[in-house]
């Protein structure tokens, strides 16, 4: 499209509208329609502001340099320092000056080894949430396909029809067109407009969502929201109880309120006020939607543990039963009383291994297994809970509790997978049992020049979404790639696929379940529950 | 562990990442500033942008375009900020930052380009206009304070601004099509 005069003259206007934070959203709209169709119309969009930003830089110059004088010369020359922005660039400075130091000082061993460089994965890559359910979906934009991963700042668009959007954290948000969602992470969303209905499980009480005229977190519970295009949004709680922050024309929040069941408040800019036709709302909103679903086949390998004597833990398939080593004392100790029934008791000697033919495939798994890690464990006990090869290349998956204090919380679950490393901030040695859930997804996008784009790590404890105390992926392979002792596909319990540091882990180990697929959190949450995997039929009905 | 501070190619690379900071931080923010055009959301973003670039600086390949690669983690931020200013009115649908984010990487040196140009168009508006344009881009000022300082009531102010800013982007674009001639 090219841009006849009366449309630059409106683009100018609207710029500088924008840029004087006085446009209305009527001229944002138009705004928006330009840049979307216009190279031209995003050159001279790009030119008019960045003329902005550079004037903001000239001001602060004068004001720095001479706030009443005019300009001297015929050229004014920059500072070595970007002045015009005092405080926040002199935090920026400070942080890059903080945590450069404070890096040297923590990894000084591994940058003077140069074997090893750390740096945080980029998030944006990541996926949060997936669409699990649809019906009748027409989209704005690129269509969304069941089962597809959803990332965040990414915005949801549905011109009409019902999606069925899952949170990693579990929070399930029933979206119904014309609607739009942006994603900001597995825990919160902002709703721009439209209906929202969103399934909290006990698991992920926190979920948050927000929009310009109220924030909502979830208390455990069921709610609505409903955003017009006026900037007011009505709030319905179907169960349970949520807490609502209203928030005024300059984003000021106002003192939250609790809504419980059954009540509904209207929030606007102008204030808060009661629900019109409340009743009639409410009944409409507790219609139960029948979406098609995602589903695929998942296959379970399970290990329950119940023997009470051998060297033997069957498992649910022929040929995957774990053969008991490494005891010399025999392995009269070996099978204790556990969550559920028996569990196979670790004495940081004692391990086991299971064949598993096709293990180190680079494809989506999940493992889940009760653990009870004694309160007087010690760093020697930090041995591998479970670890498996990953790929040829000398890689492994190694799943254990962490014991670098200077890598996250000591004690908490830790994953390695590949390059990749994951520690949660629940402290683990507290001699009970927690169920634990760990998701490996291969990243789709590859670092630059190999194939390995790395792996997501999410991690589940007693059924909640781990926060990370520490994430990172190391750039470069290590120098000396350890071998792997041999080629077979071996599921390795109770130490680490390289044995050459003789580190075992100390505790028990009940009820392990191991997925071909990148689990759910209701599918987690089921097999925590249930003991055994979900059905569709089952997961539909919640 | 060996905690030796001065470990050589460590303070190099920090020294190296302070200069690239210094010299481009105006184009970094310059980019964030077309992707979120709200001066403090913009600040807000070039300093997580700035961790990040510090957390991330191992990545960069020296010899590489550092304002590229830069504004790629900047953009990365804005979709992660998205919340923050999604309550601001001047939020834009993520189909539209992606194709000004593409435009915006595009012209990065044709925006280096035109500020050393602004520079000279400044000097050549009239005093009075440069004083009213200078104030309502100070630090902490806005319309109202440049209308009030420069005796003007704010639709005016409004009005006279959009003729300035037409005026200097006239003057720049004059200015590099005759730099490019010569």
């Amino acid at each position: 499209m090219s841009l006849g005069d009366p449309e630059l003259l409106e683009l100018n206007a609207l710029c500088n509208a924008l840029v004087d934070g006085v446009i209305t959203g009527a001229e944002r709209g138009r705004l928006e329609q330009l840049l979307q169709g216009s190279d031209e119309a995003r050159r001279f969009y790009v030119r008019a502001l960045t003329l902005s930003s550079s004037l903001m830089q000239y001001a602060g110059e004068m004001q720095a340099e001479a706030p009443d004088a005019p300009l001297a010369g015929a050229r004014i020359v920059r500072p070595p320092v970007w002045v015009w922005l005092p405080g926040s660039l002199a935090a920026a400075a400070a942080i890059v000056l903080a945590f450069w130091m404070g890096w040297i000082k923590d990894h000084g061993a591994s940058v003077a080894n140069r074997t090893e460089l750390v740096e945080a994965a980029p998030d944006g890559e990541e996926g949060v949430a997936r669409l699990s359910g649809a019906k009748d979906c027409r989209w704005s934009g690129a269509a969304i396909q069941p089962g597809e991963d959803l990332h965040p700042g990414q915005q949801i668009k549905l011109e009409s029809g019902f999606a069925e959007i899952t949170f990693d954290c579990g929070a399930q948000v029933t979206l119904e067109g014309p609607a739009v969602l942006d994603l900001d992470s597995a825990w919160e969303a902002v709703l721009q407009r439209g209906t929202l209905k969103a399934s909290v499980p006990a698991e992920a009480v926190g979920f948050r969502v927000s929009n310009p005229s109220v924030n909502v977190v979830d208390l455990g519970t069921e709610f609505s929201m409903v955003a017009d295009d006026a900037g007011a949004t009505e709030v319905f709680v179907l169960k349970g109880a949520v807490e609502t922050t209203a928030l005024d024309n300059a984003g000021r929040e106002a003192r939250p309120v609790v809504l419980r069941e059954k009540q509904a408040r209207r929030f606007a800019r102008a204030g808060g006020s009661e629900v019109r036709d409340r009743d009639s709302k409410f009944e409409s909103l507790m219609r139960k939607v029948n979406f098609e679903r995602f589903t695929r086949p998942v296959n379970y390998v399970h290990w329950s543990f119940n023997e009470t004597a051998g060297e033997l833990a069957a498992a649910s398939i022929p040929g995957f039963e774990a053969k008991l080593e490494g005891a010399p004392d025999g392995l009269a100790n070996a099978h204790a009383g556990g969550h559920l029934d028996r569990a196979l008791r670790l004495d940081g000697e004692l391990f086991a291994r299971a064949s598993f033919p096709g293990i180190r495939q680079r494809v989506s798994r999940t493992v889940a297994f009760w653990m009870n890690v004694p309160e007087d464990a010690s760093l020697p006990d930090a041995g591998a809970i479970l670890a498996w090869p990953l790929g040829n290349a000398g890689r492994s998956v190694t799943i254990g509790w962490n014991r670098n204090p200077t890598q996250g919380v000591l004690g908490a679950l830790r994953t390695d997978a590949g390059r990749g490393s994951i520690v949660g901030s629940a402290a683990l040695r507290d001699g009970h049992w927690h169920h634990l859930a760990i998701v490996l997804s291969p990243k789709t996008r590859g670092e630059q020049g190999e194939n390995d784009g790395g792996w997501q790590l999410r991690q589940y404890v007693d059924g909640r979404l781990e926060t990370a105390s520490f994430k990172h992926t190391s750039r470069r392979p290590r120098v000396s790639p350890p071998e792997l002792p041999s080629t077979e596909d071996t599921l390795w319990i109770g130490r680490a696929v390289d044995d050459a540091s003789g580190a075992r882990f100390r505790g028990m180990l009940d009820e392990l379940f191991v997925a071909d697929a990148a689990l759910t959190p209701q599918e987690i949450r089921h097999l925590m529950r249930e003991n055994k995997p979900a059905t569709a039929e089952i997961l539909a009905a919640q | 562990m060996n905690s030796e501070p001065e470990n050589p190619s460590a303070l190099d690379r920090s020294k190296q990442l302070m200069r690239l900071m210094t010299q481009h931080q105006r184009r970094i923010f310059g980019y964030i500033y077309t992707l979120v055009p709200d001066r403090h959301n913009a600040e807000d973003i070039l300093q997580e942008t700035s961790v990040v670039i510090c957390e991330k600086f191992e990545q960069f390949q020296p010899g590489t375009d550092f304002v590229a690669w830069a504004c790629q983690v900047a953009y990365w931020e804005v979709r992660r900020a998205r919340q923050k200013f999604a309550r601001a009115r001047v939020v834009f649908d993520q189909e539209v930052v992606d194709a000004v984010a593409k435009t915006a990487a595009e012209m990065i040196p044709e925006v280096s380009a035109r500020h050393e140009a602004l520079a000279q168009c400044l000097q050549k508006l009239h005093t009075r206009d440069r004083e009213l344009i200078l104030t309502r881009y100070e630090p902490g000022c806005g319309v109202e304070e440049a209308a009030q300082r420069s005796g003007r009531s704010l639709e005016a102010a409004y009005k006279a601004l959009g003729r300035i800013r037409k005026l200097l982007h006239d003057c720049v674009s004059n200015q590099l099509s005759v730099e490019g001639a010569a």
